[in-house]
């Protein structure tokens, strides 16, 4: 698989903004020519962005070189979108993709369109699925809830200022105190904290019969993903093809549309 | 899609056929048409995206642009958005970037601005290994004008055995400790303490070994870096090291930044600013503002925005704190 092959037979990558409630929502459309279908990729909480990026923007160019529009982007108040991140909710960044699965639904909507949510991004994109939105659904890494999702990098900002003596659940009770924590960079509200608990995946039998595909990614190459235990890249050139393929493949198979054409 | 809101622009250079991206933060200040100003660019920490940790680079691009220095963050060859990739190409980030294998995009990145934008200069501002790219290219382009160093290195990474053995074992217990938060709540809490107490014993022996300060440099150092730093320390051209507490020298080891500035000829221009509390990422609220503030200080003494004629000089302490910080006045290269 060469990707950067992928990338070249595909000139048609947009870099831009997109405006919603004040904010502008820095995206990237993948163009394909004469496309069969889009996809909508929804990533990882702030934080955990970095660790899965490159891979991230492979998966587009991958998918995009086969003729699957995609659409990524970062949540308000994140890496290259405007907002406060510390004024940010997880309904905020639901809202985000509801209307980006919506902008790229209107592009054509004779298409069918694909949610793709990778941890944070799983359970916001199986929220848009449940709202009705979108054809097909597919998961990397979904956690329970969104609580899963913050425990990792508390668990790093506790490990990395192991001096303070401080444990997790310290961290915990000072953002319950004080009402705001600051996590690698990052103020975490004591309202998406509370949040966090309550913000979860929705029930399965919300799909309404279209097709789901949950990946665990524990204990495969894409497990590095999620970075390191104490917060790097674990590697730059991890090599996800046989994820990519697998994936593609059940696209392929799960869309009627989709199957016409193969 | 918008590819430019008020504040900012999605642009790209295309350098030997490969598409690198960035984003412009525009100015607060518009540009007079006979003086021209410098602009400050910023490539990636490591191989993080251009917005860095914490996204630490955009809020230093958009505090620079408020302050008037057009500022750009970019992504180089197989990092965030841009083109290429290193899986395929069997590119090891680390031993490119210690070889200068970037600075050519770098140099190609700032050539293009400085055409584009009509910039008098460009000011690169490099982390970690952003700051070994940035040196090999300043060396090699005069289009950089001067360099904002954050933790550079200048040693070719190689990792002590006994901080491996450390953070291996620490990466174990943190693995073992890492999901079933709640049942393991007391487990988690006792191992960083056990954690917390071996760290401190192995700092503490390392710490009771001599300082010595070196005269030649160890086995390890990068002598290609080494060479770009006295080329442009002899060529006088201005550089700021902002230091992290983790990259402060430790006793028994090598004090590259010592070492360079007693070698350094009359003439040059490096200062050294400790951040206090940072940590290597400097991505905390507290040192991303410590950071912002001392390059904002450096870069109006260095390199002032032109003034409109007939406008105030309402910064006349700007060439005292240059002389001060450099100890050499700021016109002479």
């Amino acid at each position: 698989m060469d990707l950067q092959a992928d990338r070249l037979n595909n000139p048609v990558e947009r870099p831009g903004y997109l405006e919603f409630c004040g904010a502008h929502l820095y995206s990237v459309l993948h163009g394909a020519s004469d496309p069969f279908a889009r996809v909508l990729l929804a990533g990882p909480f702030a934080s955990e962005r970095y660790f899965s990026y490159v891979p991230r923007v492979r998966w587009a160019r991958f998918l995009a070189a086969r003729g699957i529009e995609v659409l990524r982007f970062d949540y308000r108040g994140v890496g290259e979108s405007t907002g406060g991140f510390d004024r940010m909710s997880f309904t905020d960044w639901s809202e985000d993709v509801d209307f980006l699965a919506g902008w790229l639904k209107n592009r054509s909507p004779h298409l069918p369109l694909v949610l793709h949510g990778h941890e944070l991004g799983a359970i916001l994109a199986s929220k848009t699925f449940a709202s009705g939105l979108g054809d097909a659904l597919l998961l990397w890494s979904a956690p329970a809830n969104a609580n899963d999702v913050l425990r990792r990098p508390l668990s790093r900002h506790a490990f990395k200022n192991m001096y303070a003596r401080k444990s997790a659940s310290d961290y915990i009770r000072d953002l319950e105190a004080d009402g705001v924590l600051e996590v690698e960079g990052y103020e975490w509200s004591h309202r998406l904290w509370r949040e966090s608990f309550t913000f979860q995946m929705p029930d399965d039998t919300e799909a309404g019969g279209r097709p789901v595909k949950v990946v665990n990614l524990e204990g495969t190459p894409a497990s590095l993903l999620k970075g390191s235990a104490m917060g790097y890249v674990v590697s730059h050139n991890l090599d996800l093809s046989g994820l990519y393929t697998d994936n593609l493949e059940w696209m392929m198979a799960a869309l009627p549309a989709l199957q016409e054409r193969q | 899609m918008k590819r430019a809101i008020e504040t900012r622009e999605a642009i790209a250079v295309v350098s030997s056929g490969v598409r690198l991206q960035g984003t412009y933060h525009r100015p607060a200040r518009p540009a007079t048409e006979e003086k021209r100003r410098v602009g400050v660019l910023f490539p990636n920490s490591g191989v993080l995206p251009r917005a860095a940790g914490g996204d630490a680079a955009v809020y230093w691009a958009d505090w620079l642009a408020a302050s008037g220095y057009p500022s750009f963050r970019f992504d180089l060859p197989g990092l965030g958005d841009s083109d290429r990739d290193p899986a395929a190409e069997g590119i090891d980030f680390q031993a490119h970037a210690d070889a200068g294998g970037y600075a050519p995009w770098l140099a190609a990145i700032a050539s293009d601005l400085v055409e584009r934008f009509n910039l008098a200069g460009v000011i690169v501002v490099g982390h970690c290994s952003g700051a070994v790219t940035a040196l090999f290219a300043a060396a090699a382009t005069r289009r950089i004008a001067g360099l904002i160093l954050l933790d550079p290195y200048f040693h070719v990474q190689q990792d002590s055995e006994v901080q491996t053995a450390l953070n291996n074992w620490n990466k174990r217990v943190f693995r073992s400790l890492d999901g079933g938060w709640a049942a393991r709540l007391k487990l988690r809490e006792a191992g960083v303490k056990v954690l917390s107490g071996l760290r401190k014993i192995y700092h503490r022996l390392n710490g009771s070994r001599l300082l010595v300060r070196r005269k030649k440099l160890p086995g390890s150092a990068n002598l290609p870096l080494i060479r770009c730093w006295n080329q442009l320390a002899s060529a006088g051209v201005p550089m700021l090291i902002l230091r992290s507490p983790s990259y402060a020298p430790k006793a028994g080891g090598f004090d590259y930044i010592d070492y360079l500035q007693r070698r350094s000829p009359r003439g040059s221009r490096m200062s050294l600013e400790p951040v206090e509390g940072a940590s290597h990422a400097f991505a905390e609220r507290q040192s991303r503002e410590a950071v912002g503030k001392c390059t904002e200080r450096w870069l109006q003494a260095c390199f002032p925005i032109p003034k409109c004629s007939g406008a105030q000089d309402s910064e006349p302490q700007a060439a005292e704190f240059a002389n001060a910080i450099l100890g050499t006045d700021r016109n002479v290269r």
